[in-house]
């Protein structure tokens, strides 16, 4: 192969990673519609040195800037689905290697817990490299990739922590430190790549401390969230004590479908309650706070996969739109949706899917129709050391 | 704009909005936040003329070169990207062609834009020199150069690609 054909291959190849952002046509024509003044790509404003909080998602929002008195208007992107939806697996270990990955999404990290000295959970987190194509050990103590894969959020040990950090996942090194002047334990990215919500505690959130307020009070030492722009790194802080009754001492917010709300989780029906991006409660989106499986809602937003019916192993894939049942699938969680039609799955070994046997378990890609492919090797999902994966849009 | 104008950019998006996210990630070295501003401005440009543009594809992609061009004529010096730890070697598996698009892609976003824009352009486009030398508004002879200057440079970060033989081709 000679030299052009191997920059030409390259070439292709580098390309093959541009996502074409949501809403891009919008955008352009209603920066053709707009005054002359407005119009401008939003990384220009940004770049000079403006404060963004990102309000509201999917039509118009607003961009407040610290430094502008006037806002200026955007639409945020939400991030598209990848090009490349080739079926990776690696089967030949107990932890993965090599990338795993379907239709639009990827295993993009991976953690195995581990009982701390003060009795809490420690996470081993292995971020994907793309350069090397495997998971990579890292020394964070907490991690979140973002949509596309090219950047991760990490936190430093010993959480919680003062700052977070924007890792570069190709290079591997920090390119920017956020500060919210509250100590940080939980971070998640936003749809558009862009925006984080980071949770801050008071305590480590992992180490389970019994209620100090009597029954019923607040378990967690959860202070508030703040949502930062990872390219500026300006953001709000919020104060939101911990929900009470909510699981646990972790109660990280999380982002709505269309990045317009976040929202934290609790122990009753519903499942999530939501905030504007300024700490007010707003109600639900349609089906996002129902309780369900980790997968949500589908990627076109129709379907939904609930656990059960017993006995199972079984979760039942149902159209909220139509109200009707589609199907029932022979998996244990149904963990993520690969695309409309393709669910990750994690499945046990058939015939032993009974009493322990539950926990010899695997990851697995399992179509609406049933079909099965396996992603991973098996291993003892029950056990601590086990792996936990990070599902990401690739 | 007119409903049937703002029919046909649509229609156009649907078609070709692909292609113009990649090349736009190719000429700025794999920086997605970048590309979506290269490629909404050049689309900004070419929606504000649409009557008067023959070939809205053309006319995008020479907005985009042309945008890459007046940026790296002020600010190319200041704009490659160096890394802390260069990698030591090739990374070898079972999938070595795969590699070495990984090794090779990974050197084409560390070169200057004004480098990755000649090499885009000559190889990834397959545009004759001349061809290049029009759309940069630039000389055959600086084309002829630049693109000498950055295949050496992207032989150093990835020594897999080709050998000095090969190189003499391309320029040729």
């Amino acid at each position: 192969m000679n030299t052009e054909t191997q920059i030409k291959n390259a070439c292709a190849h580098l390309s093959a990673q541009a996502r074409v952002p949501a809403g891009l046509t919008d955008r352009v024509l209603a920066a053709e519609r707009a005054p002359r003044r407005l119009r401008r790509p939003l990384g220009y404003s940004l770049a000079a040195g403006a404060a963004a909080l990102l309000v509201g998602a999917g039509v118009g929002v607003t961009v407040t800037h610290r430094s502008a008195p006037k806002p200026t208007v955007r639409t945020i992107a939400p991030v598209t689905l990848s090009s490349d939806t080739s079926l990776r697996t690696d089967l030949g270990s107990t932890f993965p290697r090599h990338l795993v990955a379907a239709g639009h999404t990827a295993v993009a990290a991976y953690y195995t817990a581990h009982r701390g000295e003060s009795g809490g959970i420690r996470r081993t987190w292995y971020l994907y490299d793309p350069g090397s194509g495997t998971y990579e050990k890292t020394p964070w103590a907490y991690l979140d990739v973002a949509p596309g894969m090219h950047q991760a959020a990490v936190i430093e040990g010993p959480l919680p922590a003062p700052r977070i950090g924007v890792l570069d996942m190709a290079t591997r090194k920090v390119t920017r430190w956020i500060s919210v002047g509250h100590k940080v334990g939980g971070v998640a990215w936003a749809p558009d790549g862009r925006r984080l919500v980071l949770t801050a505690y008071a305590k480590d959130p992992d180490v389970m401390a019994p209620p100090t307020g009597g029954p019923g009070s607040p378990q967690g030492s959860r202070t508030g969230f703040a949502v930062v722009d990872s390219t500026t790194g300006h953001g709000a802080f919020h104060a939101l004590p911990p929900y009470p009754g909510a699981p646990g001492s972790r109660q990280d917010l999380g982002w709505s479908r269309s990045g317009t709300l976040v929202w934290a989780p609790t122990e009753t029906d519903p499942a999530k309650v939501f905030y504007d991006l300024n700490g007010s409660p707003r109600p639900a989106p349609a089906h996002e706070a129902d309780a369900m499986e980790d997968a949500g809602l589908s990627p076109n937003g129709t379907l939904q996969a609930k656990f059960g019916p017993p006995p199972g192993p079984a979760v039942t894939i149902t159209n909220v739109t139509t109200g009707k049942k589609v199907t029932n699938l022979p998996i244990e969680q149904a963990r993520a949706w690969a695309d409309d039609g393709r669910l990750f799955a994690i499945g046990c070994a058939v015939k032993k899917c009974t009493g322990k046997g539950e926990f010899n378990n695997r990851l697995l890609l399992v179509t609406l129709q049933g079909k099965i492919t396996p992603l991973t090797g098996y291993h003892r999902s029950d056990k601590l050391g086990a792996w936990v994966p990070v599902f990401t849009h690739r | 704009m007119d409903p049937a104008t703002e029919r046909q950019f649509r229609e156009f998006m649907e078609e070709r909005s692909v292609a113009l996210m990649r090349l736009a990630y190719l000429l700025t070295g794999g920086d997605q936040h970048a590309a979506e501003d290269l490629l909404q401005t050049a689309l900004s440009k070419t929606v504000t003329r649409w009557a008067g543009v023959r070939s809205p594809e053309a006319y995008v992609r020479q907005v985009m070169y042309r945008q890459q061009a007046d940026f790296w004529q002020s600010r190319w010096r200041r704009r490659e990207t160096h890394v802390a730890v260069p990698p030591d070697e090739a990374r070898h598996d079972d999938t070595p062609a795969l590699d070495l698009r990984v090794v090779v892609g990974d050197a084409l976003t560390r070169i200057t834009p004004r480098q990755r824009a000649v090499l885009v352009l000559r190889f990834f486009e397959d545009l004759p020199e001349k061809e290049v030398a029009r759309l940069l508004g630039c000389s055959v002879g600086t084309v002829r150069s630049t693109t000498h200057r950055s295949l050496a440079r992207l032989r150093e970060l990835a020594p897999e690609l080709g050998d000095a033989r090969g190189i003499k081709e391309v320029v040729r």
